[in-house]
């Protein structure tokens, strides 16, 4: 019933490979706070993906921070941003192995979601789902991973 | 005694039991509030939700099982008893099915897509009990807080509203439940066994042989030897399948993925004393559709020009495999499978293609009787000396195989399968069970009557008995006139009797597909 596909390599290998906070000289930027709710346990860590551009999506990411894991939620916060559309990948890294864990076929076996809690279907959502606009000077959003 | 007359009885009983009060001795108890277990007088679904089935089926009492439950779980203590219940007959009969098709003014559109429902009948000193209780997979658990379906299903299109990680998303545990060592299972096929609390139906959670094996497909039909060893297998859809051989006492002792001929759907297997044998329909899943929203079921695809592929691994070492092919058939259920001097017999249920899935079952969904694809007991030699297959096919309408369990991997005599007997008008299922004697091909059956239909029957040995067969066929089936659900114990060698014992629900359950029954 379920497909092979690079998904969870291609998440893991981008997440990994993260910066760990962004800086940028850009005058009038804006500060994006994204809230991950919904998570199973206190163990691990979530990893948070910041893209910019559709073409880019799942393969390479503008920013991404690493946060330990909390059953009552956490924030992660991305500053000078400047005003465009954004969105976000995410998972949860629950024994803490620098990688999303995946099965004997390749299908993802870690927690994870998008902006716009966008649904994948046995696989990822994609920039359209989970694109979302950010202007002004503060965004919040709030992302479910369960 | 006259065993016939235990059902002649029931005919002259009105439908009105179908609204009936539910008896002090039996609950029902709703998933989402659990303090909420008053007695309800309506037992098919809550009341917001039972409009559409209700509507459907005012028409076909016949098929009221086919209607689901709202979600509620279900027990029932003492249940009424006619005839004598064998003392011998000690354990639990463990049988499930889907058991939810509606929510939030949705119903699905077919049979294959409910929840897990999971149905325990306890045969105790103290007499028979029911309990039935939802598997609480992740699915049902987010379905049930959102009041919607959020996921895709089988064969009805969904909007997706959560998202689809793996296949455990969409796992609805609901095909077959079978102990291993102390660990219950419920069965899917597409995703991972889910473990409950073999005394109370609690859903303990999706098991993970391995991590690398977390939501891994885990057929709902695995074998399992009279010394217990447990083989089973999962289907991928790139041409691999996934072997698993499991000890009596439910651990892990081999897995391996081997390339297997593709096909969208691979029900069941058979394994005989050196070899795991499959038949592989021509059914390709059509892309295109799946991409445009079309359900898995409906994007799957008959080759009436391809074959049906027969793959025969070597149990001990699963890298040695061969394939020979077939003209193209359907099988959903395997007998059994044996063999000597280099040739094994298989036997299985063979159909002519996919019509009773893709047409027969969604017309039932809706309430409609209708006429059953063909599905008769088939015969498949395969001789690996020289690579030759032959078939015999039998002529009972029939479907469900179950052989003594004493018996699997080994040489048997007799086959048991509910069976239709009558016109093949439009219709329910079956309606009478059958023992079939392979070697003399003498059969043994006992019809219930127009206002029955029978689900698959298991048989029980008794206590001490070597000799094959030797105990009882127990199963379930439904009462239309009385609008009940029965289980029935037969003597597994003497069908034409009659039922020994049968215990009444004051209720009905939905439909089942599989169980096993676990002695005390």
């Amino acid at each position: 019933m379920i497909q092979s596909y690079k998904f969870a390599a291609t998440l893991a290998a981008v997440t990994t490979s993260l910066i760990v906070s962004s800086a940028s000289t850009f005058a009038s930027a804006s500060e994006l706070t994204v809230e991950v709710q919904g998570i199973a346990s206190d163990k691990g860590d979530v990893y948070v993906a910041l893209y910019d551009k559709a073409e880019k999506w799942m393969k390479a990411s503008l920013s991404g921070v690493k946060v330990a894991a909390k059953k009552s939620g956490v924030f992660v916060t991305f500053k000078d941003l400047p005003d465009g559309i954004y969105a976000i990948s995410l998972y949860h890294d629950e024994n803490s192995n620098g990688k999303m864990d995946s099965n004997v076929i390749g299908i993802p076996t870690e927690p994870y979601a998008f902006s716009n809690d966008a649904a994948g279907n046995f696989g990822p959502a994609s920039f359209e789902q989970a694109k979302f606009r950010v202007d002004g000077e503060k965004k919040n959003i709030v992302i479910n991973i369960k | 005694m006259d065993r016939r007359a235990f059902f002649k009885s029931a005919g002259a009983v009105s439908a009105v039991a179908a609204t009936a009060a539910i008896p002090l001795n039996c609950i029902a108890q709703t998933s989402k509030n659990a303090s909420n277990t008053a007695p309800r007088a309506e037992l098919a679904a809550t009341s917001a939700e039972a409009s559409k089935a209700k509507s459907l089926f005012s028409n076909n009492p016949q098929l009221t099982p086919m209607r689901g439950f709202g979600g509620q779980d279900v027990s029932c203590e003492n249940l009424a008893i006619e005839g004598k219940i064998p003392a011998e007959l000690r354990g639990v009969f463990y049988r499930n099915g889907p058991g939810l098709f509606e929510r939030n003014g949705q119903r699905y559109q077919h049979w294959f897509d409910g929840d897990g429902l999971v149905n325990a009948w306890r045969f105790t000193d103290n007499g028979v009990s029911h309990q039935a209780r939802f598997v609480r997979t992740e699915k049902f658990v987010a379905e049930s807080a959102a009041n919607d379906f959020l996921v895709p299903a089988f064969g009805s299109r969904i909007k997706v509203k959560r998202a689809v990680r793996n296949s455990d998303s969409v796992n609805t545990a609901n095909t077959n439940v079978v102990k291993v060592g102390d660990r219950l299972l419920a069965l899917w096929e597409g995703g991972s066994a889910y473990e409950l609390d073999p005394n109370t139906l609690e859903t303990r959670g999706a098991v993970a042989w391995k991590p690398e094996l977390k939501a891994m497909p885990f057929s709902a039909h695995p074998k399992v030897e009279a010394d217990g060893t447990f083989w089973n297998f999962g289907t991928l859809m790139m041409g691999k399948t996934v072997l698993y051989h499991i000890s009596a006492k439910g651990d892990l002792l081999r897995y391996h993925l081997v390339d297997a001929p593709p096909s969208a759907m691979v029900h069941d297997f058979a394994v005989s004393q050196k070899h795991i044998i499959f038949l592989l329909a021509p059914i390709a899943l059509d892309r295109d559709m799946l991409r445009v929203g079309g359900s898995f079921g409906e994007s799957m695809k008959w080759n009436a020009n391809g074959a049906t592929s027969v793959l025969v691994i070597d149990k001990n070492d699963f890298t040695k495999q061969r394939v020979l092919e077939l003209p193209p058939f359907m099988v959903f259920h395997f007998g059994n499978a044996w063999e000597e001097n280099n040739v094994i017999r298989v036997d299985f249920v063979r159909s002519d293609n996919l019509d009773i899935m893709s047409d027969y079952m969604p017309k039932i969904m809706r309430g409609e009787l209708a006429i059953s694809a063909d599905s008769f007991a088939t015969f498949l030699k395969i001789n690996l000396n020289n690579g030759k297959l032959s078939m015999e096919t039998r002529d009972e309408q029939l479907e469900f195989p179950r052989v003594d369990p004493r018996f699997v991997a080994m040489r048997n005599r007799h086959v048991f399968y509910p069976t239709f007997i009558g016109k093949n008008e439009k219709r329910w299922g079956f309606n009478a069970v059958m023992r079939l004697d392979v070697d003399s091909g003498k059969t043994d059956t006992y019809s219930f009557g127009e206002d029955f239909h029978v689900e698959e029957h298991v048989v029980v040995a008794k206590p001490g008995s070597i000799k094959e067969g030797d105990g009882w066929l127990v199963g379930v089936g439904f009462d239309a006139a009385r609008q009940q659900t029965f289980a029935t114990v037969f003597d597994a060698l003497d069908l034409k009797a009659g039922p020994i014992a049968i215990a009444r629900l004051p209720y009905w359950v939905p439909r089942c597909f599989h169980g096993n029954f676990h002695a005390a």
